[in-house]
């Protein structure tokens, strides 16, 4: 015991801080990493769940369904099954929460021609029109309905 | 040498010895109370990401470029304003070469104006010049070995057992490191949470057995998603890969994407 | 004279030849002036420590004027080195996260960021 300490005391003393923050960090470590840190990896664990309980904006097909099943059903037998309702609709969590007719857009003019205005990149199966040379009104329902293309009103 | 046993010395070194046997518990009792001060969660655990692996695939021969999914992606995930976008669409034009240059193509160009969201305008040289012309939808590639996961100095962005690349918003610094890493410009610095973020392929959706925004809206099914543990052969997924022959972006960096393309061209990014 | 100024500004903006990501296509870059301080900040406090060194240890008498000067210099500097660091930072307040749970890969540059840190 007495020889350990026949070093010089500055040394010993540098000795005893090292030592001393050492502990001092593991302490802090021990301390201030996360709860679920490790649990999957090198992240929070917790953190799936946080990031899986967020709010949702858009509700998906299957929510529309449950009172506008006539309209649903019509859509899933035309050519225009492929799209769902808040494609043209817009978000509809806050409309299926609170059904009321100022939170949820009836579509228009501008959302046809989205998808089917003329353009050379778009691939030729898909159905497109030159606005201009088609159609000089403002309402594409004058002649189509949306939700079965092929019917002429 | 005189026997330093007295009453004084028994005591300290008595209450040294319990103050060590209590330090254990003590300790956890300190700590449950400081980190409670810190990042905590009561969400509840009802789903094992350990039982799903979600991916996506790009049908970019169905892509008709109407911008719906970059939408509904900055609606859904409340995107800030501006040029963030953790997904969108490109225009790519390539153009006929140049008569008597004995070149295969003429130039590539490419555009995204506004991330795709409002549509493109006319296209930069007339119809008749071009030879194809496509586009290309892009978010996160979910790379098996992401650079992105590699640079994180804090573990804040992190590869989840389901498959998707996520970032823990209460934990990240802020300091860019992942967004200079991720060769497919998928990341940004929101100004809002000071954050980076990207296209957590909506996992709040997902978990809840629902599709991702962007999957929901689209149109003509270019984009598809579906989870590979639990799909069947007549899953839209399986079908892609079934039935497609398949690119990845940029295969020479070795991040070994699980994001494939079906459809695009070399000259694509 | 306000014309002539909107053009330069105009000219001087970033102005991006060929394709670059949407997300890349900031006007601000994300890794600006306030990293390249750090270093520069660094290279002070080693200039100024290595002048009072020469003093101390290695008995370089010329330097004896300065010797005070130079070790609060680098003391002084060293203290204001990390802040460009910090200020750059999204979330400032979680820069201990470095050193609580630093991200230690085969990808030496983040070790060194986590070094840095500490």
């Amino acid at each position: 015991m007495r020889r350990l300490f026949t070093m010089p005391p500055q040394l010993f003393r540098i000795l005893l801080l090292a030592i001393g923050i050492v502990v001092a960090y593991s302490v802090a470590r021990y301390f201030l990493t996360p709860p679920s840190f490790g649990e999957y990896g090198w992240y929070r664990g917790a953190a799936l769940m946080e990031l899986a309980t967020r709010d949702r904006v858009y509700a998906g097909k299957r929510a529309c369904e449950e009172c506008h099943s006539d309209e649903y059903e019509k859509l899933g037998k035309h050519e225009h099954k492929s799209l769902a309702c808040e494609s043209c609709h817009g978000p509809g969590e806050a409309h299926g929460k609170d059904p009321r007719k100022d939170n949820i857009e009836k579509s228009n003019f501008a959302v046809c021609l989205r998808c089917h205005e003329a353009n050379p990149s778009r691939p030729k199966w898909h159905k497109q029109i030159v606005i201009k040379n088609h159609y000089t009104g403002s309402k594409c329902t004058e002649c189509h309905v949306p939700h079965s293309p092929s019917e002429v009103p | 040498m005189k026997n330093h046993l007295s009453r004084r010395s028994v005591l300290g070194r008595l209450s040294a010895a319990v103050a060590g046997v209590l330090a254990a518990p003590v300790a956890k009792a300190a700590k449950a109370v400081t980190q409670k001060v810190l990042v905590t969660t009561d969400a509840p655990k009802d789903y094992d990401p350990i039982k799903h692996k979600w991916v996506m695939a790009i049908d970019a021969n169905r892509c008709i470029g109407c911008g719906f999914c970059a939408e509904a992606c900055k609606k859904e995930n409340h995107v800030p304003e501006g040029p963030y976008f953790r997904t969108w669409v490109e225009r790519y034009i390539i153009t006929k070469p140049k008569p008597g240059s004995g070149a295969a193509r003429g130039e590539t160009l490419v555009d995204c104006p506004n991330g795709g969201i409002t549509g493109y305008p006319e296209a930069p040289v007339p119809k008749e010049e071009i030879q194809h012309s496509f586009f290309v939808p892009k978010l996160c590639n979910l790379c098996q070995h992401s650079p992105c996961v590699q640079v994180c100095p804090v573990g804040a962005t992190f590869d989840a057992p389901d498959g998707a690349v996520l970032i823990d918003p209460k934990y990240c610094i802020g300091c860019g490191f992942c967004i200079q890493a991720c060769p497919y410009g998928c990341r940004f610095l929101s100004p809002v949470t000071k954050t980076a973020e990207k296209c957590t392929l909506c996992y709040h959706r997902i978990t809840r057995g629902l599709k991702p925004a962007c999957v929901e809206v689209c149109p003509t099914q270019a984009r598809i998603f579906g989870d590979l543990t639990n799909a069947k052969p007549e899953d839209p997924i399986l079908q892609f890969y079934q039935n497609n022959l398949v690119t990845a972006l940029k295969p020479h960096l070795g991040t070994e994407p699980r994001l494939f393309y079906a459809g695009i061209d070399k000259e694509v990014r | 004279m306000t014309n002539d100024m909107i053009n330069i500004v105009v000219e001087v903006m970033p102005h991006f030849e060929g394709y670059v990501y949407p997300n890349e296509a900031t006007q601000q870059p994300l890794w600006g002036v306030l990293i390249v301080l750090y270093p520069y900040i660094t290279g002070l406090v080693a200039g100024a420590f290595i002048m009072a060194s020469l003093v101390r240890v290695f008995n370089v008498k010329a330097l004896e004027p300065v010797y005070r000067l130079s070790l609060l210099t680098a003391f002084a500097f060293l203290l204001c080195a990390p802040l460009p660091l910090l200020f750059h930072l999204g979330h400032p307040e979680r820069c201990f996260e470095v050193m609580m749970t630093p991200h230690l890969t085969p990808r030496w540059r983040s070790s060194a960021l986590s070094m840095r840190g500490t």
